[in-house]
């Protein structure tokens, strides 16, 4: 960055003539290496070479860095989130995202480049100072040593919308270090007027969600109060951290019904972000594989397994969905590495279906949210918007309508809802939200779902088929006392 | 050199003290006058020299750049004859021709300030700097634009003053006067000022000292028939000289006021 030294001196030449020159080229050269108008203040640090060689002691470099990258004032960028360090690019703002620099012990390839909006290393050289990135052998030894990864910022939830806290204080985007929630997006302000009076479910809903939802052919009342159940569930998803929420079984009576497009509706509202839809596979590795691959972009909080179905017609039933979707932490092995990819457990689960049948364990956990359509699906439009724009245009708005509910829960003294799961915290608080909103149908729909998705009670009702097919038993045929009113 | 009748030091009134600084205050009457400075940054405040100085750390703004040309510094040649002081002379003999050759330079005002010139280039909008780098620019702006006229090498670069107009030079006992009216230029008219600097040193500094891109005859050997080209980063002369540099090219027009001193 060293301009040309153009003074070049010679005998004869006055000193005052010298000196001018003198003052004309450093002043030029002060101008190369200044920062420019727009500039960033870029954390400077010293004693690397760009090798990766330490020429002063690391300590002291970790030291260095310590209040830098955890400033007393001010967010702080780099935080700790499950195994990883994550950088936050671009503010708070909507555009924000985590990016990982250092996922378990292992850098990143991108670290370097992206800390560079940080901190570079300066160093004097021939010409002058020169700046590189941090060398990723370095990176290496600072993310990594103790001190430092123990003082960095810790996240326990990433949200790409506003959140509750626990007390259901709605956050704004931004670090809050004293629940270690980082919130990147818009900030909203809850929808509270009382909801519309009506006989449906629908009508019932506030206008936003009532528009979004009403193209949508649940197969009963319950089944769409319990999607919004599900909607809140994302909301709410730090709440169920310990793994305790139900996974949501999406089920149609025949393909395009609109399963999907409801999930990916709700994976619009509550992360800003179409999700990536996930392949169903009974390959546990693979289903493993392409879970990971899907949440290690961060952007995205609703795992939607697509149309999942059993060649054989045996019932679904996958040990990674069952034994993760209950975990706290995600955990899965990075392909190809030594290293765990780890995130906390604010997933939503989603497994769509079409009259397919799922393992005791999975329904006793599961949501039930069926759709239903006679006659050709190809032929069906939907009356309203259209689902997926209407979401991403209105997504703010439909988080408001969303917040509201739980506003308007905690006005009511936040009653619990009544219907039992094996979820069962999750079914009191998501429940007693409807409940306090009017829609006291959630989870309704749970003993007909049972019978028609658990293989177990399937397997019942074939042999009393096959015992009530035989005209002389073996049953005995009772008849039921009547019972006083 | 011309001879500078300095005011006996026994006859030189008193500095009275300074008007409190509360905004900027006017030009002070009688002895008032005397020594007193104008800021050409913040806001301007004029008074005694140690009241209105400020550090560089604590300026915020800059109102003009200035360059102080004391005749010390320059060959006797550039003022020659006897009419008026050395500085008219200076300034109606060489250094308007020098002002007048730049479009930025053209604005400026030129003050007799005593003893020299004060040429003052005033910026209008002034600039406010709203970060430490801002500050850190401009101070390297100012020190390129003082030093693309040869004038005092050891003058202040941000926190420069000048001499109010009317006020006393204790120095010479003259006042200051106004030798040529100026007008602001933006902020942008002066980093592109610098820019050309940055880009072509030699043949800017160059062109304002002698006006063409190729002088003849070369200022440094003044060999009959020699000729001086100015490129961008140096000059080149085919007579005698070779390369040119820029301390070469301004040797031709300072002196060294330390020269044959024991």
């Amino acid at each position: 960055m060293a301009t040309a030294d153009h003074t070049g001196t010679a005998a004869g030449v006055p000193a005052p003539a010298v000196q001018i020159a003198r003052q004309l080229t450093d002043a030029l050269h002060d101008l190369a290496t200044l920062p420019v108008p727009g500039a960033r203040e870029l954390i400077v640090i010293r004693g690397i070479t760009p090798s990766g060689t330490f020429t002063v002691p690391v300590e002291n470099v970790v030291q260095q860095l310590i209040p830098l990258l955890v400033p007393a004032e001010g967010p702080p960028r780099v935080f700790t989130y499950a195994d990883s360090v994550m950088f936050a690019r671009g503010g708070t703002g909507a555009d924000a995202s985590l990016v990982p620099v250092c996922t378990d012990t292992d850098v990143t390839k991108a670290a370097p480049g992206v800390l560079a909006n940080l901190m570079i290393v300066e160093q004097p050289g021939k010409d002058g100072v020169v700046q590189f990135s941090v060398p990723a052998k370095v990176l290496s030894v600072l993310l990594n040593a103790e001190p430092l990864r123990q003082a960095l910022a810790r996240v326990d939830l990433y949200a790409r919308r506003p959140v509750f806290s626990a007390d259901f204080t709605l956050l704004a985007p931004g670090y809050h270090p004293d629940c270690r929630i980082l919130v990147h997006g818009t900030e909203i302000d809850p929808v509270t007027p009382t909801l519309p009076a009506g006989e449906t479910v629908l009508d019932r809903l506030p206008p936003l969600l009532r528009q979004l939802l009403a193209g949508f052919c649940f197969k009963t009342a319950s089944d769409l109060t319990n999607f919004v159940g599900l909607m809140l569930t994302g909301l709410l998803a730090n709440h169920f951290l310990d793994g305790s929420k139900a996974v949501a079984l999406l089920d149609g009576n025949q393909p395009g019904v609109g399963k999907t497009l409801a999930c990916r509706v709700f994976g619009i509202v509550i992360d800003g972000e179409d999700p990536h839809l996930i392949d169903y596979t009974p390959n546990d590795e693979e289903l493993r594989k392409r879970i990971c691959a899907t949440l290690r972009s961060g952007l995205q909080s609703v795992l939607v397994f697509d149309n999942a179905k059993q060649a054989s017609g045996l019932p679904i039933s996958s040990a990674v969905i069952e034994s993760n979707s209950v975990a706290r932490n995600i955990t899965i092995r990075l392909l190809g590495t030594n290293t765990n990819f780890s995130r906390p457990n604010d997933v939503s689960w989603c497994i769509t279906m079409n009259q397919t049948q799922v393992s005791p364990d999975l329904m006793s956990r599961g949501l039930p949210i069926r759709l239903a359509y006679e006659g050709p699906t190809g032929s069906r439009t939907f009356s309203g918007p259209e689902p997926l724009d209407f979401a991403r245009q209105n997504r703010l708005e439909l988080l408001a309508e969303l917040a509201g509910f739980v506003v308007r829960w905690t006005q009511a003294g936040r009653p619990d809802g009544v219907r039992p799961h094996r979820c069962h915290r999750w079914a009191q608080l998501i429940g007693g939200i409807l409940r306090a909103n009017g829609f006291p149908d959630f989870l309704d729909n749970y003993e007909a779902a049972s019978g028609e998705f658990n293989s177990d009670l399937d397997d019942l009702g074939v042999l009393a088929s096959a015992a009530l097919a035989q005209p002389n038993g073996p049953f005995v045929v009772t008849t039921p006392q009547e019972t006083a009113p | 050199m011309p001879k500078i009748e300095p005011v006996p030091r026994a006859a030189r009134p008193k500095a009275a003290a300074a008007p409190p600084l509360e905004g900027p205050s006017r030009p002070a009457e009688g002895d008032e006058q005397l020594d007193v400075r104008e800021q050409t940054y913040n806001d301007g405040l004029r008074g005694q020299i140690e009241r209105v100085s400020t550090a560089v750390a604590l300026i915020v703004r800059v109102r003009a750049v200035m360059v102080d040309v004391d005749l010390k510094y320059l060959a006797s040649e550039l003022y020659a004859g006897e009419d008026g002081t050395a500085a008219d002379r200076l300034y109606t003999q060489t250094a308007h021709v020098w002002l007048n050759r730049h479009p930025l330079l053209r604005h400026a005002e030129v003050r007799h300030s005593g003893t020299g010139l004060h040429v003052v280039q005033h910026v209008g909008p002034a600039v406010e700097f709203q970060t430490t780098a801002d500050r850190d620019r401009w101070a390297a702006i100012v020190r390129a634009v003082q030093a693309s006229l040869p004038g005092d090498p050891n003058a202040p670069g941000l926190n420069v003053h000048t001499r109010p107009l009317g006020s006393i030079n204790s120095k010479s006992g003259l006042p200051v006067k106004l030798l040529r009216k100026g007008s602001p230029v933006s902020p942008k008219a002066v980093i592109d000022f610098v820019e050309d600097l940055r880009r072509r040193p030699f043949a800017t500094v160059a062109g304002i000292l002698f006006g063409t891109g190729r002088i003849t005859p070369c200022p440094v050997c003044r060999s009959s028939g020699s000729s001086m080209a100015a490129m961008a980063n140096e000059g080149r002369c085919y007579e005698r000289c070779g390369k040119v540099t820029l301390a070469r090219l301004y040797g031709t027009i300072m002196a060294d006021p330390t020269a044959g001193r024991g």
